[in-house]
Formats: structure tokens, C-alpha cells, sequence
């Protein structure tokens, strides 16, 4: 700052303050120091912190220039003519600007810089000394005013004022007061764009103009103690700082403890037990000796009761807790490329635990079953370094499985993750002048494949046919177009300006956040007849579109089909689809969307309890490859493997992250939108000859067949804790799949009843289902075989091996 | 059992695969497929080998901006374009120029990144096909606008669009055209077990005939079951996978089980087939560039034509997808690198053919989802319609540009909104052409191009007469 006005700057402010109106005042400034002076400042400037430099006990926000540094914060641009300008750091303590004018008639540059939050200025002031030399006072062309703009950009001038009359070679202060936005003649704000919010001011700055002066005309202006007074206190800036307390994480581990006996054939509880199985292999990851056991004893019903009151496993916080047990910084402000692959690990090995390891399971397998239709995927490198997004998505996902659908539609559309992946986020609204228009991903795919599908359904799931017999669109581009301007205006929740990127952790996990000068406005017309009236937010928009949406008959149909074929199978009869999809439309409480409802109408109707038994070749659906590893690693309890980390930590992870090479398929790693297989697929031969749908056969390619199935092999053979191989293996920090031992105690007790241990494979695998020639030739093979020494072992293996290959563990029914 | 030459390998698996099938058996489907094998293995050697030709697809999922591709350059065509793209507009200085005699003159110009592609083009081996697209019949924006035209389902859909780009089909059940043609060519293939239609990437329509299943092989090349090893002289690994075989073989009561049992035959029989035909094949010395998963398929297509005599094989087609050409944002980065890699892909693909000698005789084309709109939604494109392609080989009428160019001005008579260009030349047409090459009867057009008839002309010229 220069000296004299460092003493007469309160003053000042307090006494135009006083005056009430607003007014501009003019005071000579005795002492003019526009050349480089000896100066009585401590030398010891500050160094360089941040801007600005607040003022926290009087509220004063205070641009002093007293170091080079502050100067450095604040930036030139031109915004007409051809005038360059030089900003340097004045000794004095101000901001010199040397402006080479260029004689254009509409030269013209601002200085301004970011305040470093949001500043509500209802009724605050501003002022700023300016220090302009006699040559510009001569002439008189020369004009300056401030200027503020809020949030998203939006304008607001504060007032010209002219060259003409002020004191040359002199400090002028300028103060303006009660800064509100009421047009009347009290108003210090000039010019304000439409839109601009006093609430929200983020930027400050000041325009200097010269209209064809003479190119002889110049000097350096100075300008210093730039000053805002609230009226009222600042607002919370933003980027809100993420949710404080973090959420205990979940601990999962292994099950190392002896199982309960399960019943065999002979028993009278064994149907029950097969029951038991077979549902479990429907409601979760498969089943377990345990979870058997538990099953066994309670309806259906009082089991998924039991499961809703579980406690989500949440992946974000396990996530950040491991992260920072191997040495990285969980939560960055700017993420690090070289730390993607690590981080995006960790993530795998969490999803894969909490699918295997975690109570959970009815939320997890309904959540997973969501991913499948609320498709995102960092295979494309648009969410390259963005697993804590990930695993947040994925707990939204499990947070909505058993809660409502119109809930998850909100969230999925204001994920961030959502909308990098369909380039939701800074999707602006149509510009005339750059000739651009909303982007229309989101809005087609939302409709597509989240929603009410591309034609019209019958409650039962079949296609509604017109007078003509021909299918009936759901939508067409008139819809895709409005629909796109509905979401138009959305940017990660952390920035402050629209075209800002945001490359830290937290951002992945906020919900986008609106940006109001780039939501389209104006009134959108869905499917004919349905408008979203003009004037909402961006916020309301949503909310209409997705009402709309919401209440389309086609989404009971659509999404209950859907979920079956995840769950139960692949050819739900038409009356199945419509049970699910009447619950959907009402939970019998007069709610639609209910999860927890559609879940049960799932998993209790009659055809997923007995479709095995009434339609014994058609019922069920093939079992994915990542079920099927799954379901080896739930029964025969996974125990992982040990992951040796450059910080020496050496855990077991479940490391399976490389399946899309290996299975076809990968969570959260599909190759589009279109998610691993689509649910209409039919494998060309006997399949599509019976006009069944097959979707898993779409990946069950004759390469995957092989990959897949030597996945499966290296999981059985030799890799039980109780051996001495498992026991030294060691697996690298980056190595991205790695078999998991398996806790063999109970089939190993088994070996001298091969029959036995047959018969306990096929519960826990097949629910008891395995054919009879199948079983009989395993058996047969398990005969052949000596068990003598260590021979027993590499039978065991065999068995696991073969019954996990067939063609009857390949069926879930 | 003399007649095993190829290698040791190839004779000790044979042998004993035919032995312990033979023994074990009555006569079950494997003992008879590994005899079969094993005398083609052997006919094959002595067949002429001249007779072979390729058909290979390259689908750039997600619908290729083939308007970045491929641009005009004279003065009022390029200021139409730059008006309409606005900052997606490549710069005209920045394009390489080239010539369209079929084009009365016009100026054109390739993405920078075209630099190969321009070598092939200049050598007539390369031409480009106009604005194809999916169509029924012919349409113009009047009847379009008044709905007097039939259209392919759901246009501006991705999988609706695949479906049909590759099925050219409007029913809900269909099949691949490459499919249809398999079914009736695949008497022309000796060998009756390997599918005429080979896919690097997965399951696909394009390939699926009513009695035509692609067989799927990964680019990194063909793995065994590692405990199911056919060559193994592991007693317990025999034993098991006799006992394996046994269990396929048994008759499944369940539809999918049946199906999946299938597979797993015809996947292993294979993986042991095409396996020891790549390893007596010749290895290929072009270079193919890394880190580019359409070169690493192409590669290992390359492989598979480089080993068609041990495979007995005189008709093939290869599908590689590659995915991320859905460019609605970020597009100037993101479509710079996509036409990078189908640059370098292409060029070392062509050079893997000239390597081969079979640079006539393998044709490569290019075909998507759909264009994208010129017009901009800020830093990408959406979904279009009509596009360009690319066809590639000794055997295409190099040097040219081929059908129609649209007008790219906004809101022209080619533009049916926002930029999407109402295709002049059908997929119908484009694939009728190269089908015409491959080998398909024109009596068969009418069943697998079921919308050809609508359109004058039923070859667009690009195969050389």
C-alpha cells in the first residue's frame, strides 16, 4: 500500500458510510509518490501467501500490494483495441499498470482478480485509490471503473468515472457504499447483467478504457488499498469440504472358521438345505456352508428382512483407509496420474471383498445387478483416475438397491461419475453465436437403457403393439433434444467457474453442482405432451424430467425384467414380469419404486422358488464368469492372497482386477453404456431356434471359454492354506490378478467319503442340482483316482475343478 | 496314420487325441472331429492354395466422425464445414491434401493423422466410400420430414444401429449379412469344423448366420487349457480330461446347458486345431505398433490368413471392434488419437498382406455405428447418420473417392437437423460390393441384402473389374 492512504482509508469508509446514499469522493492525495521512493515500510515483506490477504477482525478484505507476490495474484486482459499493458509491483506498495496505448478507439484492458470465495455484498462497500498522472487529466479520455462478477461469471459494473476530474499526479480514493442490486438512484452498481447474483461474488477487478486518445497521452497508473466491506459476513466459500466424519470402515475379512455339517442327501433336512442353497445362489454371491445353514431355519422372507437391516459395507472409506496404509494420501487436491493404477487396485480388491467377504450380501447383488444397468465404466479413459468416484458410485448404487428408484435416478443423474461417463458435466446450453447445442448422451442413454427402453411395454414386459401390429417408440429426437436441455448447467460440485476441470479426489464424490448461465431456461416439451414449464433452476428441471420419467409406465417392465434376469433368470414368463413390475408401479402403500418390494416380489414369487421344477430346461440363466468365481470363492472361502507393498505391508487382498482379459467382463469395466451383454441377446443355434434370451452367452466366446476356465483351474489347484506353496507366496503391489487361497478344511475332512465330499460340493455349488450323469461320471473319475499319500489332495482339487466347469454349475436354476 | 507330416507336434497331439478318444469311446463327436482334422491337416498341404480370399471388418464402435476424416478443401465447402463444426473444425492447413477424380474436381484433404492412409491412396490401394449409411430406401429431407419413407429402426441408436449396420435387417430377429453369405459359401472351406467367420472381438451379428457361429479368438493369440491339456502326457491330466469329455458329451437336459456343453467342445477342439496351424504357420516380420488394440487385432488376423492352408481354409472374414469412437466430449484430443491408431493399424495391416502375397485377395473396410452431427455440442459431436468408410486392398479400385459427398452447410437438403447427414449411398449397396468380390452369387443378393433392391445401382465401383 502507499502511505498516505493506509492512515486515511478507515476514516474514509466510515464516513461515506455514514452519508447513507452512495457517493463517489474525490479527495487529493497531498503526497503523491508515483516514483520509485525510499520507503518507511518494514522490509520485511510478507512472502508469498495466498491472496487475498484477509483482514478477518473488521471483515476487511484488503489488497495492500505490499509485496510483488500480491501483485502477481491479480491479471491483465484486454478486452478491446489493441492496448498492451505492463503490471509490475510499485515500491510504493501498489499495482503499477503501464498501459502501450495503441490510439484504438475502443482500447480497453481490466485488472482483476479472485477474491478466493464467494462474498455476499448486499449492502457493502467498496473502495479503491487510484493514482493517475496529470497527461490522462490533460486529456480526459481516460475512464475507469470497477468491477465484481459472481460465481458463474455473471457482471456487474460498479460506476464510470473519467479522467477529467481528478487530480493529476494524485491519490484518488473512490468509495462506494450500500452496494445492492435495487435500481434506484441510491445504487452504486452500474451496468448488472441479468442473472448476476450479489450473493455470490467471487472476482474483482477494474476496467481502464481509453476512447482514441493520442498515442503521446500515457504514464503509469497506480493503484492500491482495493478494499470490500461487508455489510454482512462473508458466506461459506465453497468448494464445501467433503462430509467430516468418515464413516468407520467395515471390516472385511476371511472366514476362517469351522462350518456347520450340512446334510446329506440321506437326511431329512436336505431338500431344505438345497432350498436354501439354491435361493442363496439367487439373493447373494453364492451360497455359503454358513449362510445355509442360517437359511435353513427362517422363511425367505424373515432371511431378505434380516439382510435389509445389515449395514452397508461402504467401499469409499475402506478405500481411503487402505490407500493410506500403503503410503499414499487418500484424499488429493490434485490427483496424481502415476497413482491411478494403485489406487484403481485397491478399488478392485475392495469391490471383490465386499462381494465375497461382506455381510451384506442381498444389497451387494442387487447393486450389482444396478451396475449393470446404470452403466459406467473406467475402461474408457473418461474416468482414467477416478476410483474413489467409482467406489462412491457404487455405494450409491448400494445405498438405492433397497431403497427407492426415484431416489437412484436423481443420484445416478447427478453423479459425477455419471456425468463424465456420458458427458453430462459441462454440458451448456445452446450458444447461437459459438453455433453449439446440448449434448445429447445423457439424455438418450437415461431413456434407453435406465428407464422406459425404446419401445412401448405392456405391463408384463412384452412389446405393446399399434393398430398396425408394429412396435410403438417410446421417444423420438424431438425428445432426445429437449431432454438434453433439461440437463444442461452442471459442473463438478468443487468448482467455482464453469470451465474449470476438477482434478482432485473430492470432487469425484459431490454431486454436480448447477451453474445457472449455462441451464437452458426456457420450456421443454417431453414425449407430446408434458412440459417442464420455462423459469425453473437447473436443480427443478431435473426433478420435473425425472417425475416425468419416473411415472412412464414402461419403467416397472422395463427395469423389474431386467432385475430378474440378474437375479433369477434369463426367460421370465410374462406373468412373472408383470408381478414384479405391478409392485414396482405400487408397493401396496400406494409407493412406487419401492426396491425393497420389487426385491421380494423378486425373490419370493413362485416361478424363482419352483421355475426349475416347472420349466426344468428353460429356467435359470448362465451363470456370468464373474458369478462363477464368486461362488468358488464364497463356498470354499476365499482367503485371498498376500499382496506384498513397497511400505512392506503385506495383506491378503482378493486381487482379480484383470477380468476383463481373463472372464470377459469386469465390474465397472464394461466396454459402453451397453453394459457386457445386452438383455435380448440370443446365442445363434438351439438357444435363438427356441426364441429364448441368453444375455451371458454374449461373452461366453471361445477365447473367454478358455481363459475363463483357466482362471477357475488356477483358483482350485494346490491353492488351500493348508499347503506349503500358498503358505510363500507373495504377490507383487501391481499385479492385477492373482489366484485366492481357498479354506479346504471341510472337503479335505471329506476325502475318505468321495461320495460325500461329491454330494457337499454339489449343495454348496448347485443347491443339489447336478445331473445325474454328470454326478456319476465325476464320481467315477474320483474313484479312479488313488488317494493315497498326498494323492487325496490333487482328487479334491480335480473335483472342485470339474463340477466348477460344468456344463451344470455353468446354469444357475 | 502316415499322413501326419505337418510337425512332431501336430502328429503326437493328433495321434493321440484320435487314440484315446477312439479307445475310450464308441465313437463319440471329438474322435470323429480329430480324424477329420487330422486328414484335412494332411489334404491341405497338397491343395492349391490360390483360391482365398478375405473380407476383413474394421467397426469403430460408437460411430466414427468420419466428417474429421475426411474433408473438403475448396474454398466454399471448407467454410461450409468450418461453419458448421465450429472448434471442432480441423484446420484446412493442417489437412492433407488429395485428389477425387470421381468427385469432378472437388478438393478434399485427410486428418493430419492420415499420413499412411495417404500413401495407400496415393498408391490405389485405398479409396474412400461417401456418405454410406443405414437405409431401407432412398430418402430425401422432404420425405423424411413428412415421415413417406420407411427407415431402419431407431436411428441414432448405437446397438439399434450396429444391429442394423451389420444385420441390414429391421426384424427383431436377426442375423449378420456375413453371416448369411457363410451360410451359403462355407461349402468352399475344406475344413467344416472352423467357422468361416473369425472374430477378435467377441460375439458379433455381423458374422452370425442362421447356421454360422463366429469363432471368437483373442488378439493376443490362442491359449490351452492348462489343465486340460490335450498334449500332456500328465496320467492325472488325461484322466481328467477324459472325464470332462465325458460329461460334455452326455446329453444335457437344460437348453443352456446344452449350449454351453457345445461351446466348450467346439472351443477346445479348436483352441487345439487352430493352435498347431498358427505354430506350423509362418511367423509374420511386419511390425505392427503396440499399445493399438485395431493393430494387435489386425495382427493377429494376419496370423490366422497367414496359416490358411494348414487351416484349409479358402474363405474367410474377420470382425475387429474397437470401441471409444463415441466422441460427444473432449473430441479434438480424443478423435486425434482414434484416427492415429486406425492409421498405423491400417498401413501395417496392408503391409502384413503385401508380406503374405495376399495383398489382393484380402479386403479390408471400415464401417460404425453412424456419422456424427457436424454441428458442435461444445467439445464433441452427437449421434448422425451418414459417414464415411474406408475400403483398403490390391483388389479395391484405389485412389478415389467414391458415392455421393453431401453438402456439409447446416440445414442443407443433406441435413436432417443439427448436422446429420442423410446418407446418399446405402450399407446395402457398400456391402453388396464387397460381397460381389468375396465370392456371394447375385442370386443370393435378394436374402442378404434384403433392402438392396431399392436402390439403383448394386455395385459402387470400388472393386477393381
Amino acid at each position: 500500500m502507499h502511505l498516505r492512504s493506509k492512515i486515511l482509508l478507515p476514516l474514509l469508509v466510515s464516513v461515506i458510510t455514514s452519508c447513507g446514499g452512495s457517493s463517489s469522493s474525490s479527495v487529493p492525495n497531498p503526497t503523491p509518490t508515483p516514483s520509485p521512493s525510499p520507503t518507511t515500510e518494514p522490509t520485511s515483506a510478507p512472502t508469498a501467501t495466498p491472496t487475498p490477504v484477509p483482514t478477518p477482525q473488521s471483515d476487511l478484505y484488503h489488497y495492500l500490494f505490499e509485496s510483488a507476490a500480491t501483485v502477481d495474484q491479480w491479471q491483465y486482459q484486454r478486452w478491446g483495441g489493441t492496448v498492451d499493458v505492463d503490471i509490475s509491483h510499485d515500491n510504493s506498495g501498489a499495482i503499477a499498470l503501464s498501459p502501450q496505448w495503441n490510439n484504438a478507439d475502443d482500447d480497453k484492458f481490466v485488472i482483476f482478480t479472485n477474491l478466493g470465495g464467494l462474498f455476499d455484498l448486499e449492502n457493502a462497500s467498496i473502495s479503491l485509490d487510484i493514482y493517475i498522472p496529470q497527461a490522462y487529466v490533460d486529456d480526459g479520455t481516460l475512464a475507469f471503473q470497477p468491477f465484481v462478477r459472481d460465481s458463474e461469471s455473471y457482471y456487474a459494473t460498479i460506476q464510470w468515472e473519467q479522467s477529467q476530474y481528478q487530480t493529476g499526479d494524485g491519490w484518488t480514493t473512490f468509495s462506494y457504499t450500500n452496494i445492492d442490486t435495487i435500481p434506484d438512484n441510491n445504487n452504486p452498481l452500474g451496468w448488472i447483467e441479468e442473472g448476476f447474483r450479489i450473493s455470490e461474488v467471487a472476482q474483482i477487478g477494474v476496467e481502464i478504457m481509453s476512447r482514441g486518445k493520442p498515442t503521446s497521452v500515457g504514464g503509469t497508473i497506480l493503484i492500491d488499498n482495493i478494499v470490500i466491506t461487508p455489510q454482512t459476513p462473508a458466506v461459506t466459500p465453497t468448494p464445501t469440504p467433503p462430509p467430516a466424519p468418515t464413516p468407520t470402515p467395515t471390516v472385511l475379512e476371511a472366514d476362517q472358521t469351522p462350518d456347520p455339517a450340512l446334510p446329506m442327501p440321506s437326511d431329512d433336512n436336505y431338500q431344505a438345505a438345497a432350498t436354501a442353497a439354491r435361493f442363496l445362489n439367487q439373493a447373494t454371491f453364492g451360497a455359503t456352508a454358513k449362510s445355509i445353514n442360517t437359511a435353513m431355519s427362517i422363511s425367505r422372507e424373515e432371511w431378505i428382512d434380516t439382510q435389509i437391516t445389515m449395514p452397508q459395507t461402504l467401499q469409499l472409506p475402506i478405500l481411503d483407509a487402505r490407500v493410506a496404509a500403503i503410503g499414499m494420501e487418500p484424499i488429493r487436491t490434485e490427483e496424481l496420474d502415476t497413482e491411478a493404477w494403485q489406487r484403481d487396485l485397491q478399488r478392485s480388491d475392495i469391490w471383490w471383498e465386499t462381494a465375497i467377504w461382506g455381510k451384506d450380501q442381498l444389497r451387494q447383488k442387487v447393486a450389482y445387478a444396478l451396475s449393470q444397468i446404470f452403466v459406467v465404466s473406467n475402461v474408457s479413459d473418461v474416468l482414467f483416475n477416478d476410483s474413489r468416484g467409482i467406489a462412491n458410485y457404487h455405494d450409491m448404487l448400494a445405498r438405492h438397491a433397497l431403497g427407492n428408484f426415484r431416489t437412484l435416478l436423481s443420484e445416478v443423474t447427478l453423479s459425477p461419475i455419471m456425468g463424465e461417463y456420458l458427458s453430462m458435466i459441462r454440458n451448456e446450453k445452446a450458444d447461437p453465436e459459438r453455433n453449439i447445442r446440448p449434448d445429447e448422451n445423457y439424455a438418450r442413454e437415461l431413456m434407453q437403457l435406465f428407464t422406459i427402453g425404446l419401445v412401448e411395454l405392456e405391463l408384463d414386459g412384452s412389446t405393446k403393439l399399434s393398430e398396425t401390429d408394429q412396435p410403438i417408440p417410446t421417444y423420438g429426437q424431438d425428445d432426445i433434444k429437449a431432454l438434453a436441455r433439461v440437463f444442461t448447467g452442471w459442473n463438478h460440485g468443487t468448482v467455482n467457474n464453469w470451465y474449470e476441470w476438477a482434478n482432485d479426489g473430492i470432487s469425484e464424490t459431490l454431486p454436480m453442482k448447477a451453474f445457472r448461465r449455462y441451464h437452458d431456461m426456457d420450456a421443454k416439451t417431453l414425449f407430446g405432451d408434458q412440459t417442464i414449464p420455462a423459469g425453473l433452476t437447473a436443480e427443478e428441471d431435473i426433478e420435473a424430467a425425472l417425475d416425468i420419467l419416473f411415472n412412464h409406465p414402461n419403467v416397472g417392465p422395463f427395469i423389474s425384467k431386467q432385475l430378474i434376469q440378474r437375479l433369477v433368470t434369463s426367460n421370465p414368463s410374462a406373468a412373472y414380469v408383470e408381478r414384479v413390475a405391478s409392485t414396482f408401479n405400487n408397493n401396496g402403500s400406494d409407493v412406487r419404486g419401492d426396491m425393497v418390494a420389487v426385491v421380494k416380489a423378486i425373490l419370493l414369487d413362485d416361478e424363482a422358488i419352483n421355475g426349475h421344477i416347472s420349466e426344468p430346461t428353460t429356467f435359470g440363466k448362465l451363470r456370468e464368469p464373474i458369478m462363477k468365481v464368486a461362488g468358488v470363492w464364497r463356498a470354499f472361502k476365499a482367503q485371498g492372497a498376500p499382496v506384498k507393498h513397497n511400505n512392506g505391508l503385506i495383506i491378503n487382498r482378493l486381487r482379480m482386477r484383470a477380468t476383463d482379459r481373463e472372464l470377459g467382463q469386469r465390474p465397472f469395466g464394461s466396454f459402453s453404456v451397453f453394459n457386457f451383454y445386452r438383455p435380448d441377446y440370443q446365442q445363434p443355434g438351439e438357444i435363438k431356434n427356441a426364441d429364448l434370451y441368453s444375455p451371458e452367452f454374449q461373452i461366453m466366446t471361445e477365447s473367454q471359454i478358455v481363459s475363463s476356465t483357466n482362471r477357475l483351474s488356477n483358483n482350485v489347484f494346490w491353492r488351500d492354506t493348508e499347503e506349503d506353496w500358498p503358505k510363500s507366496e507373495e504377490v507383487g503391489q501391481d499385479w492385477d490378478s492373482y489366484p485366492s487361497q481357498l479354506y479346504l478344511a471341510e472337503e479335505k475332512s471329506l476325502a475318505g467319503d468321495r461320495a460325500a465330499l461329491l454330494d457337499r460340493i454339489n449343495l454348496l455349488l448347485l443347491g443339489g442340482q447336478m445331473s445325474a450323469v454328470t454326478y456319476n461320471n465325476i464320481l467315477a473319475y474320483m474313484d479312479s483316482q488313488s488317494v493315497e499319500g498326498w494323492l487325496w489332495r490333487p482328487m479334491i482339487y480335480d473335483t472342485l475343478f470339474l463340477v466348477s466347469i460344468s456344463p451344470d454349475y455353468a446354469v444357475q436354476q | 496314420m502316415k499322413k501326419f507330416k505337418k510337425s512332431n507336434y501336430i502328429e503326437t497331439l493328433n495321434r493321440r487325441h484320435f487314440l484315446r478318444n477312439c479307445s475310450a469311446l464308441a465313437l463319440g463327436s471329438s474322435c470323429a472331429l480329430g480324424t477329420l482334422g487330422s486328414i484335412q491337416l494332411a489334404h491341405a498341404q497338397t491343395a492349391p492354395a490360390n483360391d482365398y480370399k478375405a473380407l476383413v471388418c474394421i467397426f469403430l464402435f460408437g460411430g466414427n466422425d468420419a466428417f474429421n476424416m475426411l474433408i473438403p478443401r475448396s474454398t466454399s465447402a471448407y467454410t461450409a464445414y468450418a461453419n458448421a463444426r465450429q472448434g471442432l473444425a480441423k484446420s484446412s492447413g493442417s489437412l492433407i491434401p488429395i485428389s477425387a477424380s470421381r468427385q469432378s474436381g472437388a478438393d478434399y484433404g485427410l486428418h493430419p493423422a492420415l499420413t499412411d492412409v495417404n500413401d495407400l491412396y496415393l498408391a490405389n490401394k485405398l479409396s474412400f466410400v461417401g456418405n454410406v449409411g443405414a437405409l431401407v430406401e432412398p430418402v430425401s429431407k422432404i420425405a423424411y420430414q413428412a415421415k413417406t419413407v420407411a427407415l431402419p429402426p431407431q436411428l441414432f441408436s448405437h446397438n439399434d444401429q450396429q444391429n442394423f449396420i451389420q444385420s441390414l435387417q429391421s426384424t427383431t430377429r436377426r442375423n449378420g449379412w456375413a453371416g448369411r453369405a457363410a451360410d451359403i459359401l462355407s461349402d468352399m472351406n475344406t475344413n467344416q469344423r472352423l467357422s468361416m467367420n473369425i472374430s477378435l472381438s467377441g460375439s458379433n451379428l455381423w458374422q452370425s448366420g442362421a447356421a454360422t457361429i463366429p469363432y471368437a479368438i483373442d488378439p493376443s493369440g490362442l491359449k490351452n487349457f492348462e489343465q486340460l491339456d490335450r498334449s500332456s502326457s500328465d496320467e492325472r491330466m488325461l484322466a481328467r480330461i477324459q472325464a470332462y469329455e465325458n460329461i460334455l458329451q452326455q446329453g444335457h437336459n437344460h437348453t443352456f446347458a446344452n449350449a454351453y456343453a457345445e461351446s466348450y467342445t467346439k472351443a477346445w477342439d479348436l483352441t487345439d486345431e487352430v493352435g498347431a496351424a498358427l505354430t506350423a504357420s509362418t511367423s509374420l516380420s511386419t511390425n505392427f505398433p503396440s499399445d493399438n488394440r485395431m493393430a494387435s487385432s489386425l495382427k493377429m488376423a494376419a496370423q490366422m490368413i497367414a496359416a490358411r492352408n494348414e487351416l484349409s481354409v479358402s474363405r474367410q472374414t474377420f470382425f475387429i471392434g474397437v470401441g471409444d469412437f463415441d466422441t460427444h466430449g473432449d473430441q479434438n484430443r480424443r478423435h486425434d488419437i482414434l484416427m492415429s491408431q486406425l492409421n498405423d493399424a491400417l498401413k501395417s495391416f496392408y503391409d502384413a498382406t503385401v508380406e503374405l502375397g495376399v495383398a489382393d485377395k484380402v479386403t479390408t473396410f471400415t464401417a460404425s455405428d453412424f456419422g456424427r452431427t457436424l454441428s458442435s455440442n461444445g467439445d464433441g459431436t452427437d449421434h448422425g447418420w451418414g459417414s464415411h468408410q474406408i475400403v483398403m486392398g490390391d483388389a479395391v479400385a484405389g485412389g478415389d473417392i467414391y458415392g455421393t459427398m453431401p453438402d456439409l452447410t447446416l440445414n442443407s437438403d443433406d441435413d436432417m437437423g443439427e448436422g446429420r447427414i442423410i446418407p446418399t449411398t446405402s450399407m446395402d449397396q457398400y456391402s453388396a460390393t464387397l460381397a460381389k468380390w468375396y465370392g456371394v452369387p447375385g442370386s443370393s443378393f435378394a436374402d442378404i441384402f434384403p433392402n438392396l433392391s431399392n436402390f439403383d445401382s448394386t455395385d459402387l465401383g470400388f472393386i477393381k473389374a
